[in-house]
């Protein structure tokens, strides 16, 4: 005697044994089968052979297996989520870096830094150099953090920062672009990256020539 | 019958075309294709479930488990604001390459 629902049960083995995972995709084949199933009986065939037509069907658990996997890939590796990352991981990064900043370096006296950069040399350098690379290190460097001590030589934190800034914007923008209108987002980062991959490091460049071409004298004078 | 390739290019499309008219499954897609096409276009049955959570994943369509009438559970499908554009895409080419053929063969057969 035929048995449907062991039929069923087997067939659910085999589809599990090929890799077909559950719940999601072997539930909605499973309603699938039954439902043929249910059918071809209706229009008279016997229950095995209305199995075995719905089977023959549904088509082989390896070649299903493979369509899901690659289904499954798109999921991953899907654009939106890769950037929703990628913007997570800049925002962590610059909050530890945030963080690293207010955690002074054990061992040091940093009433001292303090107290040059309130007074004397370190005033009169407060717009300059010092004050540039205070201000991007979050005034790390004026209580001789943790954070600036980090392993990134000064001259690049500043570039650094924008760097991370700035990508993480054209990211986020890229991001709403993409929710707008999907091939105009992808295009738009690819010219946002472009745009960006220059003018960083000149825009820094020039910029840290002009200030320190400009402390240069003033420190000449106190030495 | 329709070629391999000719029914892995024209799926995404069908479905999307399909769901426009409103929420359906995928036992009730694949009889509506059989009907339309006269038992021409025939799927392997399986073969419409990765291609319906590939595009639930580019965010075409979205699904729902729900009741059939005979209370068992059954997934829906619907199509999205992201879907409809696509479709639009979708119709576009394939109307430009049946307008291309039908001028083509109109000229050699009349």
């Amino acid at each position: 005697m035929f048995d449907l629902d062991q039929t069923i049960s087997e067939w659910r083995r085999q589809m599990l044994a090929a890799g077909i995972e559950t719940p999601v995709p072997l539930e909605e084949l499973e309603i699938h089968l039954r439902e043929d199933v249910e059918q071809g009986m209706r229009s008279g065939l016997t229950a095995q052979a209305a199995f075995e037509t719905a089977v023959q069907r549904m088509g082989q658990a390896d070649g299903l297996k493979a369509e899901f996997k690659k289904a499954g890939k798109t999921n991953r590796y899907s654009r939106i989520n890769h950037n929703a990352v990628y913007v997570a991981a800049l925002f962590i990064f610059l909050i530890t870096w945030q963080f690293l900043n207010l955690v002074p370096t054990p061992g040091l006296d940093s009433r001292t830094l303090v107290a040059y950069f309130q007074t004397g040399n370190g005033k009169n350098l407060g717009g300059g150099l010092m004050g540039m690379y205070t201000m991007f290190t979050g005034g790390g460097f004026e209580t001789c953090s943790v954070g600036s001590l980090a392993m990134l030589p000064g001259f690049l934190r500043p570039w650094a920062a924008a760097l991370c800034l700035f990508y993480s914007l054209a990211a986020v923008l890229a991001l709403c672009a993409r929710i707008l209108h999907p091939n105009t987002g992808r295009r738009l980062t690819r010219l946002l990256n472009l745009a960006l991959l220059p003018a960083f490091p000149i825009g820094t460049a020039i910029g840290i020539y002009g200030l320190a071409s400009v402390d240069r004298p003033r420190i000449q004078q106190h030495v | 019958m329709l070629s391999k390739e000719l029914v892995a290019a024209s799926t995404e499309p069908v479905i999307l075309s399909l769901l426009s008219g409103g929420e359906s499954y995928g036992y009730a897609l694949i009889q509506e294709v059989k009907r339309l096409s006269g038992d021409k276009i025939e799927w392997t049955d399986g073969m419409i479930y990765p291609v319906l959570h590939r595009m639930e994943n580019e965010g075409w369509i979205a699904s729902r488990w729900g009741q059939a009438e005979n209370g068992r559970k059954r997934k829906y499908y619907s199509l999205k604001k992201i879907g409809k554009r696509a479709l639009k895409g979708q119709r576009e080419q394939w109307t430009l390459v049946s307008g291309v053929f039908k001028q083509l063969w109109k000229e050699q057969h009349v």
